[in-house]
């Protein structure tokens, strides 16, 4: 499963919504939920996900799901 | 050695004469606005000492983004020295009676508290921004820090985007033109600015002075609540005007300088519950402690002891956060109690919220949050708790229920 | 700024002129209000 897919596989679950399709452009906007309160369990997800950290910068600096994959790919 | 604040003459000429001097692109652009925000800050010192010890520590923070190497694993001591320093510099007196120093400066130094945001601001983000191509420029840091349009009282500006918006249109010549409903605009809102801080918070401050002095000699608790309540309305109202009235005025006269100041009010007593309360007062400090204080707390406490309870880590990141945003407003045992209450306030309207989200479900909850008799009974409860525990900041309550 | 001044603009600057004497009046008189929002 490439990167994309596995974070695909996250998103659905903190969302609790097996029906959400992300592209690199998704954002905050686009998915019914995401407030700055669940971007953090995303964010915990991800690094539980792909076995990275990531610092508190670079957690708020996360806008859409491009930036999750880049700042994921330079990590692993 | 001069008084500084927004009724000083030489701010208001400041205010007046800086739009003629920063709307001109030129290459020495930053180098006259940091004359200019170099100037403000000396006169308003007390003494050469006093500027000394600012200097020192507003210089420290770019020193080390400079110059050190081992960036990453220093911040964190950095930062800590920091707000160390920044709990010396300010007072907080009873911190000190508890450790025993009698250590007090005997000067508070101004608009301390924001350099405090902004030179965190600029430790945390550089290291990224630097990458990005930003120039680690001590000009544009001292003008990030001193400028006189944030200096007394905000709003908190971040860096980046004080330093895209600075240096905008830098690539055209001459003056930058201003059309004429957007020159009546802001000058309409700096003399509103000044209307509701010199005469509409002067009216609200005097009377809540009244109702406060009252209190010492209450004929029954009855009457003592009563006036209270008046006492708090009265202040909580006085805030308002007189804390967004400032606001329009710098937002106002940075705009007319060609300069965006972040909105700081956004109708603040319309709010249903406590955290949209935060949502729309003080809206940049909001903003500052979610990014700074909650995110990394809740973050920590959700990858550690709390993982499977999001809402527990929620709600305990969230008082630790306010509960410091309160003690940052003031030095004294009263700004604890607003700490503690707006932490408390936080963290009720937080569970009620989750716990309503479960009951109602979806659709329910949206209509109930959609409700008009809901909205209006809402806010009076959310005004009605906001401005009884407003009363904290500024007066000193804690002394009158003690007795 | 080059477009011209309207009789509208006239009465835009007496209002906001009114006002600011207000204001002005209303800082002499008032000398001790609590500026609350100064940083410390």
């Amino acid at each position: 499963m490439d990167i994309k897919e596995r974070l695909q596989d996250v998103f659905r679950d903190v969302f609790d919504d097996e029906e959400i399709v992300i592209s690199e452009e998704t954002t905050a906007a686009d998915i019914d939920g995401w407030d700055s309160l669940t971007h953090i369990q995303l964010v915990v997800a991800v690094q539980n996900e792909f076995g990275v950290k990531f610092s508190m910068v670079e957690t708020s600096s996360m806008k859409n799901v491009g930036d999750f994959i880049r700042l994921i790919e330079s990590r692993v | 050695m001069i008084e500084l604040s927004t009724k000083s003459l030489f701010f208001v000429l400041l205010l007046l004469l800086a739009p003629f001097v920063l709307r001109y692109r030129w290459k020495g652009r930053k180098t006259v606005f940091l004359i200019l925000n170099i100037a403000v800050i000396s006169l308003a010192a007390g003494s050469l000492m006093q500027l000394a010890i600012t200097a020192v520590w507003i210089l420290i923070p770019f020193l080390f983004v400079r110059f050190v190497k081992k960036q990453q694993k220093l911040q964190p001591v950095l930062i800590i020295w920091l707000i160390a320093s920044f709990v010396y510099l300010a007072g907080y007196g009873f911190l000190f009676s508890v450790l025993h120093l009698d250590l007090i400066l005997p000067f508070k130094i101004l608009g301390l508290s924001y350099f405090l945001f902004r030179e965190i601001d600029y430790v945390l983000q550089m290291p990224y921004l630097k990458e990005q191509g930003y120039a680690c420029d001590l000009t544009d840091y001292l003008n990030y820090v001193l400028s006189f349009y944030t200096l007394l009282a905000g709003p908190i500006l971040r860096y980046k985007a004080f330093a895209d918006d600075f240096h905008k249109d830098e690539d055209q010549k001459g003056y930058i033109p201003i059309a004429k409903q957007e020159l009546f605009t802001l000058i309409n809102r700096v003399v509103n600015g000044y209307f509701k801080v010199y005469v509409i918070s002067a009216i609200l401050d005097h009377y809540a002075r009244y109702w406060f002095d009252g209190l010492k000699s209450h004929s029954s608790m009855l009457h003592a609540i009563v006036a209270f309540c008046i006492f708090a309305f009265f202040n909580c109202w006085f805030i308002y005007f007189n804390f967004s009235g400032y606001c329009d005025i710098v937002i106002g006269a940075a705009g007319l300088a060609g300069l965006e100041i972040h909105e700081n009010f956004n109708r603040p007593y319309l709010s249903c519950n406590v955290i949209e309360f935060w949502n729309r007062h003080h809206i940049t400090l909001s903003e500052w402690i979610r990014d700074y204080i909650f995110m990394p707390s809740y973050k920590l406490l959700l990858s550690g002891p709390l993982a499977k309870a999001a809402v527990a880590a929620q709600a305990i990141a969230l008082f630790f956060t306010f509960f410091v945003a309160g003690i940052w407003h003031g030095t004294t045992i009263d700004y604890v109690m607003y700490g503690f209450f707006q932490g408390l306030g936080i963290v009720v309207s937080l569970l009620y919220r989750e716990k309503r989200k479960k009951l109602l479900g979806k659709q329910k909850n949206k209509a109930y949050e959609n409700n008009r008799a809901v909205i209006w009974i809402t806010r009076i409860m959310t005004w009605s708790y906001i401005s009884l525990t407003f009363s904290f900041t500024g007066y000193p309550v804690m002394p009158l229920f003690l007795r | 700024m080059n477009e011209r001044f309207e009789a509208k603009d006239i009465l835009k600057i007496l209002w906001i002129g009114l006002k600011t004497a207000i204001v002005i009046y209303a800082v002499f008189q008032v000398s001790n209000l609590t500026i609350l929002y100064q940083g410390f």
